[in-house]
């Protein structure tokens, strides 16, 4: 129900002419806005020690906005759950105790959830 | 062809499997060998008739004291193995096929889910792999070592599943109608015990069927089909679940204080859960690795199954599969908790939900739930995979999984699992053959006549017996006496309660002759003694710790103390097995009329006082520590009463009190937007505490403690205000902020906010302290509590702004000076004035008019000597010479017949010793010292030793009075005491350390108490580093000097005194004459003659409201209720007389107790005949003058008019509830051959 309500105001936003523009700006950037995404996540798991929900959250919820606006498939966030596997198995197989490790499957679950809600709606 | 090949293929493989895990447990065991082991054993499985009678079929605890228990609820299921052993003969074979049958159908179904919800036919490598991986999952490997009998769930859950799903897919009503039969059989798994696996498992399993019928399927659910089923579920489990439902809302009872009290919910569940949240990682959960446990590198090849299920959702949109994931994921954000902290706080919030405290082990109880639906998942997802697959890489892929899967389960296979070395053991398997010795043993324990009690030696921890097998193996488990013999047995020091300590201390002492006396106002009449060497001397360490260190080191020094009890021996088997008897003048029978009745003002600990006042044994204490109120309904033969210092007792007490909820956890920093959520959360919480609750003050205190916590952990990103002169005029002009200001603007996160909210939240506690407590000595003790608790804080206070590494050296001395200056303010508000020790008044309030005796602890006497203290009372000084002694007391002639309603009792020290004037000071540092003064000057770093101490005639479990004056020219000091047992292998223990901190001469006064096993205490002065930067908080520059005076460390004199007011001296003659015949152990005829007067009769079982004393002949002729029981009471009598159950008790011998004033009928139990019927609907006595005694059992007061002054009569001992039971195993019963009527019925139709 909230879902169709995000769509609706944003199927709104869309006829409103400076915000088109902007979305059009954005899907012409998809790709650098979604490899800046994954490396800020990058960057979180790796270089920063503790975790914050701001943090998790904030970033989360770009990434709907932008599932919504860049039109991003399924396919796409379960491909980024691959990728934060791959690299909480990476760090896993050399230190089962590290933190980066756990955040990224930390990470790897929120995508997750966000990839299956995503594809039930497909 | 190839159709029909294929088709046999898919329904052979996995009935291969299947068949052959079926046969891996026998080869786990040699023929003859059992694992019988485990918290809740497995004794079912080598004797299930003697179980099922002792143990499953009564509502009374077959050990220790005979508290109520749940046991019952196995009823059903040991009565199956009754019938499969008759089959089967051998116990050892009964354990592989109950071993067989949970792997090969925990695979099977599990299998078939997937098949099923798979709905296509070339999935059965899937299925098979899915169905593998659930059985041989690495998290529940564990679960198969020494299994609970809840344990089923391992294949009832995807049995279950499995016939809902063919139910929900069908639509046919006969799979309902077989899961309702499933569940009568295995009852234990659908009983309270097993509740944490049915919550976790079945509301989410139902709920994903009903979501698949309706969104997958599309198909209608039949609403009278699920009605009726679980109506049918309801009947069947009647007999455990309607028994269970009367003690969860009856408050008092232990299952209820465990879901609706704070205690429950939050000491016993949340802290627990908090505890072991950060240890459980969502990394290892995904990858399917055990956690807390050692990894092998073999097992992080795991992580191919989460690739897979990624890969499947990549290749192919299924919406089953979707379904399956949400629930997957579900699942996993309970059995982790650890995913974010928003998800970690909802959880927490979970524990104000009652009952959800059964979720504090929150991984090890949804963990098979999560490996249940990853199977499913991973099943689903592997089919697709395997579809679009080359054949080739499809069969090198599920070969390579299988291969994994089987690897990681060798220890499952191998039954290297299920034939584990017994824990820190000397090699002792915990498999065994049972030896012939024992089980002759175990014969003669059960014909032993008396109706009593059996202490087993060696004496364990935990309650845990432990018997050698015939291979070398042992059993360690619950008391096989207990639950075989149908003896309540004390195998573990845990069982005997508020005994426990008591009975190490006498055993420490000697005191043989006390210990024989508390064995028998126990009931225990019979000693049961396993000299085996192997089963300890060959447990170096668990199960006998504990008792250990007061019992004998091995089995020949047990020997000889068993030969210094005296007791009497009554058989050997073999030498190895021997079996005493406490002689009759110690022992106090199971249902006995006591010849003195004493009220005791103090608790069970001290139950020392009266088994050395009386000398003979059939007397009974009402103990009364907590002061309640005096039921007027009951008279006493005798008022003991111990009595303390009205001023320092408190104090003491407070002295001694630790926290219930240790230092908080916090997960939220005082800078996020929740934050202010959960302020308002703990305002609430707050404000509805009141201190009347015992809970008030630990509570408060945790709650402002929060506030300290969240400085240590988040105090790097706090901000300061600056400008705060002192934390009492913040608290004039800081407002509490709005919700909006609070969440944009992070009002909560400074320093001195923080400090403030301390502030307040400890300076409300003392004012309502001060205005809601009534008694001073309370209010006294509160605030010693409190004080404690702040010396604590403010120590950690100061460190964590010395550590933080974001405040400047400026910033951290203006946070030392606010933090010190609010310290200061409370000490000075909670001033605690410990008394002098030279003139103590040991008072005793509210004595009635009688005739009294003082006594006094002779050992108390013996300390202080002639010239140590002197006595009087009412004017009269009493000199020691006066004084006549009585076994281990000094009594005091003293008579008092007075209506005052006080009565001094004065004990005056004339000069307790200073413990500190024999010994000297040790130092290296530039000194002076005097013998009871000193001063210490110290220049650099490198001498900052201080100077020591030894504190003289140091003893354990004592308690001092620390004294002394100190200037420290303002300069930290410190002061530290400690202690140790002298021993190389105890550590020393600290059991003060405190900061000294003053320019002018300051009096220090603290009551401190030694530790267990200490017999040398030392005190400290040290300096605090030069680097505390809060040296330079007020001097700066200069030595650091601290100059101390007139140190003195007392022992604080805590006599024994017992006031003994003499009533009535009872007298044997006038005692009635009792007879009684125990039916079964929750039933006892009592035959009661030659009543003259009032008697106090008394059942030596744990004290229950529900054990009730019926008048078989006066029917309850006021209520509806009673009719109606009597009613229901005819029909049972006349089923049961239909069935054929008519044996009576035919008395075999008859004992007699204290010369034949008690008398006991051996018969045989009987659970149920025609007699059963008799009470039901019928009068019960005394029910007001009902009441516990000697700390666990139950008295009655009765008195000529409860029985219309009769001098001859029957009554009735039963515990009500098991009517209860009967009512509703009926019940249970019928639905059963009702729903087996049913299933006939639906196949005979379709036929």
């Amino acid at each position: 129900m909230q879902l169709k309500i995000i769509s609706r105001i944003i199927d709104q936003c869309k006829d409103n002419r400076r915000i088109k523009g902007s979305l059009l700006f954005l899907q012409k950037q998809k790709k650098t806005l979604l490899s800046l995404l994954v490396v800020g996540i990058f960057e979180d798991i790796v270089l920063r020690p503790t975790s914050s929900d701001l943090l998790t959250f904030s970033v989360l919820s770009i990434y709907i906005v932008f599932i919504f606006t860049l039109k991003i498939k399924s396919t796409f966030t379960f491909y980024i759950c691959l990728f934060l596997l791959a690299i909480s198995v990476a760090i896993f197989l050399f230190d089962d105790m590290a933190i980066a490790a756990e955040k990224a499957a930390v990470w790897l679950i929120l995508f997750f959830v966000i990839g299956v809600i995503q594809q039930w709606r497909e | 062809m190839e159709r029909m090949r294929m088709s046999k293929k898919i329904t052979l493989v996995p009935l291969i499997v299947s068949v052959i895990l079926f046969f891996v447990p026998f080869f786990w065991f040699q023929f003859g060998e059992m694992d019988l082991g485990g918290d809740s054993s497995r004794l079912y499985f080598y004797d299930p008739v003697s179980y099922l009678s002792k143990a499953s079929l009564y509502i009374v605890s077959p050990s220790s004291f005979g508290a109520e228990y749940l046991g019952y609820s196995n009823a059903p299921f040991i009565f199956f193995l009754v019938l499969l052993k008759a089959i089967f003969v051998s116990p050892s074979i009964l354990i592989c096929i109950f071993y067989g049958i949970s792997l090969s159908s925990a695979f099977l179904f599990t299998y078939l889910s997937i098949k099923e919800l798979l709905a296509a036919k070339e999935n059965w490598l899937a299925s098979t792999i899915g169905g593998l991986l659930y059985v041989f999952s690495p998290p529940t490997q564990d679960g198969w070592k020494h299994v609970l009998i809840t344990y089923n769930h391992v294949f009832l859950s995807p049995l279950i599943f499995y016939l809902l799903l063919k139910y929900f897919k069908t639509a046919n009503i006969r799979y309902i109608f077989v899961v309702v039969l499933i569940t009568f059989i295995f009852s234990p798994n659908f009983s309270v015990s097993a509740a944490p696996a049915i919550f976790s498992f079945f509301p989410l399993s139902i709920l994903f069927l009903i979501i698949y019928t309706k969104v997958i399927l599309k198909r209608k659910i039949i609403i009278k089909h699920i009605v009726l089923g679980i109506f049918l579920f309801v009947g069947i489990q009647a007999f455990h679940l309607f028994v269970i439902a009367s003690s969860i809302f009856s408050s008092g009872s232990d299952i209820h204080s465990t879901i609706f009290t704070e205690k429950g919910k939050f000491d016993r569940g949340l802290s627990y859960f908090s505890a072991i949240a950060p240890n459980i990682k969502a990394s290892f959960n995904l990858m399917l690795v055990p956690q807390m446990k050692t990894i092998y590198f073999f097992s992080k090849i795991f992580f191919i199954f989460p690739v897979i299920i990624i890969i499947a959702f990549i290749l192919k949109r299924k919406k089953t599969m979707l379904l399956t994931a949400i629930f997957f994921l579900v699942v996993l954000f309970f059995t982790t908790g650890n995913i974010t902290n928003i998800w970690l706080s909802i959880y927490k919030s979970l524990f104000s939900v009652p009952g959800f405290s059964m979720f504090r082990n929150f991984h090890s109880q949804w963990v098979y739930t999560y490996v249940f639906f990853y199977a499913l998942l991973f099943g689903q997802a592997l089919s697709i995979l395997i579809d679009v697959l080359d054949r080739r890489y499809r069969y090198g892929l599920t070969f390579f999984l299988i291969i994994i899967i089987t690897l990681s389960a060798l220890p499952i296979i191998k039954g290297n699992i299920a034939n584990e070395v017994l824990w820190q053991s000397e090699n002792v398997k915990s498999v065994l053959t049972i030896d012939p010795d024992f089980e002759e043993a175990l014969s003669y324990m059960r014909s032993l006549p008396v109706d009593a009690k059996v202490l087993s030696l060696p004496l364990t921890d935990p309650g845990y017996q432990i018997i050698a097998g015939k291979n070398g193996g042992a059993y360690m488990g619950p008391s096989t006496i207990s639950y075989l013999a149908g003896k309540k047995d004390f195998a573990g020091y845990d069982e005997f309660l508020g005994f426990k300590e008591i009975i190490l201390q006498l055993i420490k002492d000697k005191d043989y002759e006390k210990l024989k006396k508390l064995l028998g106002i126990l009931n225990i009449k019979y000693i049961f003694y396993d000299a085996d060497p192997l089963i300890y001397n060959k447990f170096p360490s668990f199960p006998y710790e504990n008792v250990r260190t007061v019992l004998p080191k091995n089995q020949k020094l047990y020997t000889r103390f068993i030969e210094e009890l005296h007791l009497k021996k009554i058989k050997s088997i073999n030498n190895k097995f021997f079996v005493f008897e406490l002689p009759d003048e110690y022992f106090s029978p199971h249902v006995t009329i006591i010849n003195r009745s004493v009220s005791f003002n103090n608790g069970i600990l001290d139950i020392g006082s009266p088994l050395s006042l009386y000398k003979e044994n059939n007397w009974a204490v009402a103990f009364n520590s907590s002061e309640l109120s005096k039921n007027s309904l009951l008279a006493f033969d005798e008022d003991l009463r111990n009595i303390n210092d009205a001023v320092l007792y408190p104090i003491l007490t407070a002295s001694k009190h630790t926290s219930p909820y240790g230092f908080p956890f916090v997960s939220w920093s005082m800078a996020s937007p929740v934050y202010p959520f959960i302020v308002i959360r703990e305002r609430n919480e707050l404000e509805n505490l009141s201190p009347m609750e015992e809970i008030y003050i630990d509570r408060t205190i945790f709650l402002a403690e929060k506030r300290i916590a969240e400085l240590e952990k988040w105090g790097n990103e706090t901000k300061l205000i600056g400008n705060v002169g002192d934390i009492g005029q913040l608290d004039v002009v800081w407002k509490e902020p709005s919700l909006l200001k609070a969440i944009f603007f992070q009002k909560y996160n400074y320093w001195e906010v923080n400090f403030l909210r301390y502030y307040r939240i400890i300076g409300t506690m003392i004012n309502r302290i001060e205005k809601d407590t009534v008694s001073n000595s309370k209010i006294i003790a509160d605030k010693y509590v409190i004080n404690n608790a702040l010396l604590k804080d403010k120590e950690n206070l100061l460190r964590i702004i010395q550590s933080s590494e974001n405040l400047s050296e400026q910033q951290k001395l203006y946070l030392l000076k606010l933090s010190m200056d609010m310290f200061s303010f409370f000490e000075d508000r909670l001033q605690v004035d410990i008394p002098a020790l030279d003139n103590l008044d040991y008072k005793q309030s509210f004595l009635e008019k009688g005739d009294y005796s003082v006594y006094i602890d002779k050992r108390f006497i013996q300390e202080y000597g002639r010239e140590g203290f002197s006595i009087s009372t009412g004017g009269i000084v009493y000199l020691l010479d006066e004084l006549t002694y009585e076994t281990s007391w000094g009594k005091i002639p003293y008579t008092k017949t007075s209506q005052q309603d006080q009565n001094d009792f004065t004990i005056r020290f004339n000069q307790p010793p200073n413990l500190i004037s024999p010994t000297s000071w040790n130092s290296f540092e530039k000194q002076t010292l005097a013998s009871d003064a000193a001063t210490i000057s110290i220049e650099d770093d490198l001498r900052a030793v201080g100077i020591i101490r030894e504190i003289a005639d140091w003893q354990p479990k004592t308690s001092y009075l620390i004294s002394f004056k100190y200037r420290t020219n303002g300069k930290r000091f410190k002061i530290v005491v400690f202690d140790d047992s002298g021993k190389k292998i105890d550590r020393k223990s600290t059991i003060l350390q405190q900061n000294l901190y003053s320019q002018e001469w300051i009096s220090y006064k603290s009551i401190l108490t030694s530790s267990d096993n200490a017999t040398l205490g030392y005190i400290h002065f040290l300096k605090s580093f030069d680097s505390d930067i809060f040296n330079k908080l007020k001097l700066g520059e200069g030595i650091a000097k601290i100059e101390i005076k007139d140190l003195s460390v007392v022992k604080i004199p805590t006599p024994k005194i017992v006031t003994r007011k003499i009533g009535q001296q009872s007298q044997n003659e006038k005692l009635p004459i009792l007879t009684f015949t125990k039916i079964n152990p929750t039933k006892y005829i009592v035959n009661v003659k030659n009543i003259k007067e009032s008697y106090t009769l008394v059942l030596n079982d744990h004290f229950n409201v529900n054990w009730k004393l019926v008048d078989p002949g006066n029917e309850d002729k006021d209520r509806i209720l009673s009719f109606l029981t009597r009613v229901i009471g005819r029909i049972g009598k006349t089923g049961v007389s239909l069935l054929g159950l008519h044996k009576e008790s035919q008395v075999e011998n008859v004992l007699k107790f204290f010369n034949g004033s008690v008398n006991q009928n051996v018969t045989e139990d009987i659970y149920i005949n025609a007699n059963t019927f008799d009470t039901w609907g019928k009068t019960s006595i005394a029910e007001y003058k009902h009441f516990p005694v000697n700390g666990y059992a139950n008295a009655w007061y009765i008195e000529p008019k409860d029985m219309d002054g009769k001098t001859e009569y029957t009554l009735i001992i039963e515990m009500t509830t098991q009517k209860l039971l009967y009512v509703y195993l009926a019940l249970s019963v019928c639905v059963f051959f009702f729903t087996l009527a049913l299933i006939f019925r639906s196949i005979f139709r379709r036929i």
